[in-house]
């Protein structure tokens, strides 16, 4: 009995040891598309640098530091989320990060003085903006699932894409 | 030498060897047809631009045809199925049946998606005294997903499935000349339309060989 | 016996009438240079505009891509599309963006360039998304490329390449231009492509205008005439328009926006070649089609091209500058299309 009842325990595990990489193989073949988010909420204070007005909606935005693979398509940001604030002062809004799609992370953010949605249009005033930077250790690793941040705009109509040099 | 010379040489040739047809039908009738006699089988290896495809069908009573099959375009788009076949209409000279499959879905490629298939199929063949025309047309339905997974503030996991769907409809036209009772030889153009038909679609051809049981009936 | 059998189809292959190049107007035969063409490597594209680009891809080459691809977009592939167009020549486009479109060096086009020296001319281009660091590399490696033969301007996409079209750390550009005396093409209005940007300062010439004004000694060439391709209107046109009557160094480009699958039923394209004679702008656009994209592209877009300016009521003469002369006028090699 014992003897058969190991028989039939060897048979199983090698089941079990045969079925782990063919339910991968199973569970793979079963989505087209494989996404992991990573909910981080972002916490902080926006103002702006002393010879620009303080009113106006803020308008943030939210990239990966980092995206694409090899020595020709790895490029800075890549847009994760937008929102507005209605004027400077503290943050808190929660963004679903895409964790595959990129590395690290940028916040940058500008003020709308004149409220035509448009950094510095054509003939407008000068609108300050700024950018931070954060590399995945700081949000990920932890698994704290917040960042904390500060953000003092001050480059005048500068996009997200020199917003870092600039700040 | 062109493509049409080389299938017209084919066909003459199969024209050519085929003997005449005894009392009972020959497989060609049954592969163009979809479904076997009782207790009879038949394979159909078909191969060119861009499908190939494999084939193996079992003869049940009443009139039910099980059905295994593999089909694959350029090696990137695969789709084993099982299925069944029937026949609503079966006179001498005219059979028309459906097919029902269940099968996956596996692309690769830029358009990579994985998923399970199902299809549907109409014949309408027209036996003659050594060759088969016939009709087929498949509409396919592949339920598509993308599975996400967040890690959420408060430390869980949550995993939400999004659904969505391809579809493929397609058609073939084409002759199956019966060599030998046993023997035929499949000729078609097919048509596919991808996608809802947003995108063209180039037309392409095949070339197949069907094997049967055959049993003479006795006089 | 048998060589004189084969004579006559000898005679009949040497003696048939080639089709001559150029487009017939009013019996009049037009050379044609199409300004923009794409060579590429299908490498080189992000993924997601690799996926964007393969659903539109007939079934079943949408299953094998790349090898499509690789036929359509090399410097062989783009000289068999100018000759089914009975095309005289091609100016093929660099192209540095990572983020959307991808990737076509400037190495990519001077081969080209070299492989067709009597068919294909190239632009060059370089890339700006470090530009704090690599700035000064960037000019260099771009000022180099310019010196090969056979390469007239530069080719620039702030919408791909995501950078402000006003911001004056990138003048630098300009000013080598106007010191080598290369045209700038500029990529304007919106892009259906992924990643792109739709903001603007990114997409709407206005936003050149600084630009154009420093640098009175560069041509400032306004690509797909501000065409709004997101949502299939004229966009930015008379923003184009404006700025071709005001300033002599600026051109105007009309590749894309015509295409069937931009311009369905042709009514954009006929309005905006009514509103370029409306302004007197003729003599500032030189045709490109945005090329070469599937089979038979680059024909179809120079037949479209024609039929909307004809039913604009364009004359020969205005025709023909608007697909060879004005291009030989600002880049010269009249060459090319004799």
């Amino acid at each position: 009995m014992i003897f058969f009842s190991s028989i039939a325990l060897r048979r199983l595990r090698g089941r079990t040891i045969l079925a782990a990489p063919l339910l991968a193989l199973a569970v793979s073949a079963c989505f087209s598309a494989d996404h992991r988010l990573y909910e981080l909420r972002l916490t902080g204070e926006i103002d702006v640098a002393p010879g620009f007005p303080a009113a106006g909606r803020v308008h943030v935005e939210v990239h990966h530091q980092s995206r694409g693979d090899g020595p020709l398509l790895e490029r800075p940001l890549g847009l994760i989320d937008a929102f507005e604030l209605p004027a400077l002062g503290p943050v808190d809004h929660l963004v679903t990060v895409p964790i595959d799609e990129g590395e690290g992370l940028v916040v940058y953010a500008w003020l709308d003085l004149d409220g035509d949605g448009l950094l510095c249009a054509p003939g407008a005033a000068p609108e300050p903006s700024a950018a931070v930077e954060f590399p995945d250790q700081e949000f990920l690793n932890e698994g704290a699932h917040q960042l904390d941040f500060a953000l003092t705009l001050s480059a005048p109509c500068i996009g997200p894409e020199r917003a870092l040099d600039a700040s | 030498m062109t493509l049409l010379a080389s299938l017209s040489l084919a066909l003459c040739a199969a024209l050519a060897l085929s003997q005449e047809t005894a009392a009972e039908e020959p497989a060609a009738v049954e592969a163009a047809s979809g479904v076997s006699k009782p207790g009879r089988w038949l394979t159909n290896v078909s191969a060119g631009y861009p499908w190939w495809s494999a084939r193996l069908q079992l003869g049940l009573p009443r009139g039910l045809s099980p059905l295994l099959e593999v089909n694959t375009a350029l090696g990137r788009r695969w789709r084993p199925a099982v299925g069944l076949a029937t026949l609503w209409v079966s006179r001498p000279h005219l059979r028309i049946g459906g097919e029902a499959l269940f099968g996956w879905l596996l692309q690769g490629g830029d358009l990579y998606r994985v998923g399970p298939n199902v299809e549907l199929r109409l014949r309408l063949a027209v036996p003659l005294r050594r060759a088969v025309p016939y009709v087929v047309l498949g509409s396919q339905h592949t339920l598509l997903s993308e599975r996400f997974t967040t890690e959420r503030e408060g430390g869980s996991t949550t995993r939400q499935i999004r659904l969505g769907g391809e579809w493929m409809g397609w058609a073939s036209l084409g002759l199956i000349v019966a060599a030998t009772p046993r023997l035929g030889i499949d000729f078609g153009v097919d048509l596919t339309g991808a996608d809802s038909l947003r995108a063209p679609s180039i037309p392409g051809a095949h070339f197949g060989l069907v094997f049967g049981d055959y049993r003479r009936q006795r006089p | 016996m048998r060589r004189l059998c084969l004579l006559p189809l000898v005679f009949a292959l040497t003696c048939a009438e080639s089709q001559p190049y150029g487009v017939e107007i009013d019996g009049e035969q037009i050379p044609v240079i199409d300004m923009h063409l794409h060579p590429g490597d299908w490498d080189s594209i992000p993924p997601e505009t690799r996926s964007y680009l393969t659903e539109r891809f007939p079934f079943p080459f949408k299953l094998n891509a790349a090898k499509l691809a690789a036929g359509i977009l090399s410097p062989s592939g783009i000289v068999e599309e100018l000759d089914a167009a009975g095309i005289h020549a091609g100016v093929l486009f660099a192209v540095y963006a990572p983020r959307t479109v991808g990737i076509a060096t400037n190495e990519l086009v001077i081969r080209g360039v070299g492989q067709y020296p009597r068919r294909l001319l190239g632009l060059a281009s370089l890339r700006v998304d470090r530009w704090a660091t690599d700035s000064a590399s960037q000019l260099a490696r771009l000022e180099a490329a310019l010196s090969k033969e056979g390469m007239i301007g530069i080719k620039l996409a702030h919408a791909h390449m995501h950078f402000r079209m006003d911001d004056p750390a990138y003048f630098g550009i300009y000013e080598l231009a106007g010191r080598l005396g290369k045209a700038v093409y500029l990529h304007t209005g919106s892009s259906p492509f992924p990643g792109t940007s739709r903001e603007p300062a990114y997409t709407d010439p206005t936003y050149l205008e600084p630009a154009i004004a420093a640098y009175p000694q560069t041509i400032f060439i306004l690509g797909h005439l501000g065409y709004d391709f997101a949502n299939r209107q004229p966009g930015a046109l008379e923003a184009c328009l404006e700025l071709a009557r005001r300033y002599p160094n600026v051109y105007l480009e009309p590749s894309a926006l015509g295409s069937e699958g931009s311009d369905p039923d042709g009514e954009n394209f006929k309005k905006t070649f009514e509103r370029i004679k409306e302004s007197g702008v003729i003599d500032r656009v030189i045709y490109g089609s945005d090329g070469p994209q599937s089979p038979g592209f680059v024909a179809t877009y120079l037949e479209r091209t024609v039929a909307a300016m004809q039913a604009a009521g364009y004359t020969a003469d205005e025709v023909r500058a608007v697909l060879s002369g004005n291009f030989v006028r600002v880049f010269g090699r009249e060459w090319l299309i004799q």
